[in-house]
């Protein structure tokens, strides 16, 4: 190495060290902020034996299900964005041994939704690696490190430098979406349908179909009942969704359930009981539609029993005196998913 | 691998020590070798095909420039060129004429043929290696230059890593001699690509991806925009794939000045253009002269009569529609822009101010450019009605940020001079003050990661 490279590569390191200085003090900066996804780590680091009812899944169900309503042994692992990928690797990461209610959402585009393949959110897998372990990608890959995903981090730093703040219960549901944040639903229907029509998702709907049945063979193996849930969707929306894909999840999920009729199957995605009132926008419930949803499955899981794993633990704690359910839905802070 | 990730910064910072640190009789199989993983990343199971058509033109060209007769050198340059264009064919052209010619069977009246369609992956930049395989093989064949006798150099002038997924489009004559040179790292050349680095970055995060945010929602849905909508869209497409094209050109001139070798500049100011003419010596600057002396000329120019002039233009912007896609849309495209030509003609006849020819030819290339980018001809019509309609020009409800960085960016180019970069020029106004100078570029960066649009794919990536 000559001299003069020498030379300009020590100018070049000097002249990088102050960017990369600030790279990594934004990177602590940000992993700091308190999220969703190292929360809800956290919290089943300490209880996820207590857990007897887990909902996995993305937006619809972690903004749409009450867990503090569900049950008292409910909580919501699911996060905005999530797919069949992760809702897997989670299922596998955290010991269980109370698990006796399983609700995995089947949403229009749960099929055929790939974070890594069709997906535009593809930033949100980081989120596994960073504050999970869980270990679907390298911890030195992108998926290691905020900065590495720069739109995604730059929203996070504006946020966190405008105090904006999301904001989730203590069981891990969503509670941006209030009623009082808009008089009526964002109209947006066509957009979110187009947003969650992948047309070219072969490998990774025979991929999903997969994860879902793994899904529903681990929670025969174990005894587990398994919902699978749709939740309310807008008129607006379910007119705008591709033939094709609504035909070949409603087909994937016939198979399933033939597969495995011992599945709970809830479809409110065209239920009339939900109202404008209850909406978000064209695919989200707010809080009120969502302890709405949550009190119809609760009811609706009623009628049909307990599974014989709940019942069993019904049978050891009922000698035990019933944890309060005072406060039970309490607003933790948040900062990002 | 993007230019612009982090994971390219890394590989190239490694492959520019390796490449100064390494004897110079070694620097062609280290560039080879890096294009190699450059290539693999995108997909490695594309690496055999590109090394299968690198060898077997290695192997032609060799032999034509071995053939005594002109006759055996005539028919090795036509296997050579027919076995090029055959593979780019058959994976970028077969299903789309197959498709095409039962359309048209259909519609002929006959019952419906269902094609039998390949469905074959493009590789990625097999459009511009392509293009390059065969310019060198005339090239042999006119006997501008010998045939290159080391496979490791031939190699690394094939897969050169800058320019092979996305031009520019490099001639063997310029680009070979480089390939391996002897020359001592010279620090000044490395900052002024490290200039072009940045710029390109610039034009593609900043310019490109934010233009993009518009215009895809304006081509998305066209039926529910007003005119106005239209026409920002139109222009936010025009500037996305300038800053899109010409950052990614910039990054790999840029890229390739690290390593001491020049590559042709494929952009200057192509919307500055005073005519149509002036528009294609200013944009794909590398396409249009390969086009020019391996088609144009070849069938004549404008050596043969103003009717065989325009026929032999016109097929040159037919190529060029369809060297960019296989869609009736990439070819109407192609068309129009050799309908503007007549038209500027008509326009230099009627002796119109210099102002109304640039205003006509800008106005020409917008068109055109609603014609590319729309999902078919019949949208890109309607588009075009749409916005040609007297009376429904309306207002924009669209983001108007786009206009600020497009007007940001042309004045910053305009201002630069000629051959230079943006960068370079406002970085000379700090004088010997170093710190000025990096407290500067450290402003451009901080813009690069603050106003950086949502990523979007590289356009050319696709031709």
């Amino acid at each position: 190495m000559t001299a003069p490279f020498k030379t300009f590569a020590l100018r070049l390191s000097g002249f990088l060290l102050v960017p990369l200085l600030v790279v990594v003090a934004a990177e602590a900066w940000v992993r700091a902020q308190p999220n969703a996804a190292r929360y809800k780590h956290a919290w089943l680091a300490d209880s996820a034996a207590a857990v007897g009812t887990l909902v996995l899944g993305s937006s619809h169900t972690y903004y749409g299900i009450c867990p503090e309503t569900l049950a008292d042994d409910a909580f919501s692992l699911a996060l905005p964005s999530q797919t069949l990928r992760y809702d897997l690797a989670l299922l596998r990461r955290y010991p269980l041994p109370r698990l006796h209610t399983l609700v995995v959402p089947l949403s229009y585009f749960t099929l055929h939704e790939d974070l890594e393949t069709t997906s535009r959110e593809l930033h949100t897998a980081a989120r596994y690696r960073i504050y999970m372990d869980v270990d679907e990608h390298a911890a030195w890959s992108r998926y290691g490190f905020e900065a590495a995903w720069p739109a995604a981090f730059r929203e996070k730093l504006r946020r966190a430098l405008h105090g904006e703040r999301m904001m989730w219960s203590r069981r891990g549901q969503g509670l941006d979406f209030r009623p009082e944040e808009n008089e009526k639903p964002i109209d947006n229907g066509r957009e979110r349908a187009e947003a969650n029509t992948f047309a070219d998702a072969g490998e990774a709907f025979r991929d999903n179909v997969r994860r879902l049945d793994e899904i529903a063979a681990w929670c025969r193996a174990r005894g587990v009942r398994l919902v699978l849930l749709t939740t309310p969707v807008s008129e607006a929306f379910r007119r705008h969704e591709d033939a094709t894909q609504r035909k070949a999840v409603d087909a994937a999920c016939r198979g399933l359930l033939r597969r495995y009729p011992e599945i709970v199957r809830l479809d409110y995605s065209a239920d009339s009981r939900f109202g404008a009132a209850d909406f978000h926008d064209a695919d989200h419930l707010n809080t009120r539609g969502a302890e709405k949803l949550t009190r119809l499955v609760r009811e609706s899981l009623r009628r049909r029993g307990l599974s014989g794993r709940a019942r069993a633990a019904a049978q050891v704690s009922a000698g035990k005196s019933r944890p309060s359910r005072q406060n039970a839905v309490t607003l933790c802070h948040t900062n990002q998913t | 691998m993007v230019f612009n990730s982090f994971v390219y910064f890394a590989f190239l910072a490694v492959v520019v020590v390796v490449f100064w640190h390494v004897a110079p009789r070694h620097r062609a199989a280290v560039l080879a070798v890096a294009s190699a993983v450059f290539y693999g990343w995108w997909d490695w199971r594309l690496l055999g095909l590109m090394y299968a058509v690198v060898g077997a033109n290695y192997i032609g060209v060799r032999a034509m420039d071995a053939a005594r007769s002109e006759r055996r050198r005539r028919a090795w340059l036509v296997w050579v060129a027919a076995a090029d264009f055959g593979l780019l064919g058959a994976m970028k052209y077969y299903d789309f004429f197959a498709r095409s010619l039962c359309e048209a069977l259909t519609l002929a009246g006959g019952a419906r043929i269902e094609p039998r369609l390949l469905g074959w992956v493009l590789p990625v930049g097999i459009s511009f290696y392509t293009f390059q395989l065969v310019a060198y093989a005339v090239d042999v064949y006119r006997r501008r230059l010998r045939a290159e006798r080391d496979i490791v150099r031939f190699a690394a002038f094939v897969t050169f890593f800058p320019q092979l997924v996305a031009g520019p489009i490099e001639r063997a004559g310029h680009l070979l001699p480089q390939v391996g040179h002897g020359r001592a790292f010279r620090a000044d050349e490395a900052v002024e690509g490290l200039r072009l680095v940045l710029w390109g970055l610039l034009k593609k995060v900043v310019l490109a991806d934010n233009c993009a945010a518009v215009a895809d929602r304006v081509f998305a849905a066209p039926e529910a925009m007003s005119g106005a909508d239209l026409w920002l869209g139109a222009l936010c497409f025009a500037f996305q794939i300038y800053g899109d094209f010409s950052g990614y050109s910039d990054m790999a001139v840029g890229s390739a000045r690290l390593l001491g070798i020049r590559l042709t500049r494929n952009f200057r100011l192509p919307y500055f253009a005073a005519t149509p003419a002036d528009f294609w010596r200013r944009w794909h600057v590398s396409l249009m002269l390969w086009l020019r002396d391996y088609v144009y000329i070849p069938l004549g120019g404008s050596r043969r009569g103003p009717l065989r002039t325009a026929a032999n233009r016109t097929t040159v912007f037919l190529l060029s529609g369809l060297w960019h896609g296989a869609a009736w849309h990439f070819v109407a495209w192609g068309a129009w822009h050799a309908a503007l030509f007549p038209l500027d003609t008509a326009l230099a006849k009627l002796r119109a101010p210099a102002l109304l020819r640039r205003a006509a030819t800008l106005t020409g290339v917008l068109t055109g450019w609603v014609v590319f980018r729309a999902a078919t001809l019949p949208a890109a019509m309607a588009m075009l009605a749409a916005m040609f309609r007297p009376d429904g020009f309306g207002t924009t409800a669209l983001s108007r940020l786009p206009i600020v960085y497009i007007a940001l960016f042309t004045a910053a180019e305009a201002l630069a001079r000629p051959n230079e970069n943006p960068v370079a020029r406002l970085a000379e106004l700090t004088g010997r003050r170093r710190a000025l100078r990096w407290a500067f570029y450290y402003v451009l960066l901080l813009a690069l990661f603050a106003l950086g649009g949502r990523p979007v794919a590289f356009v050319y990536f696709q031709f």
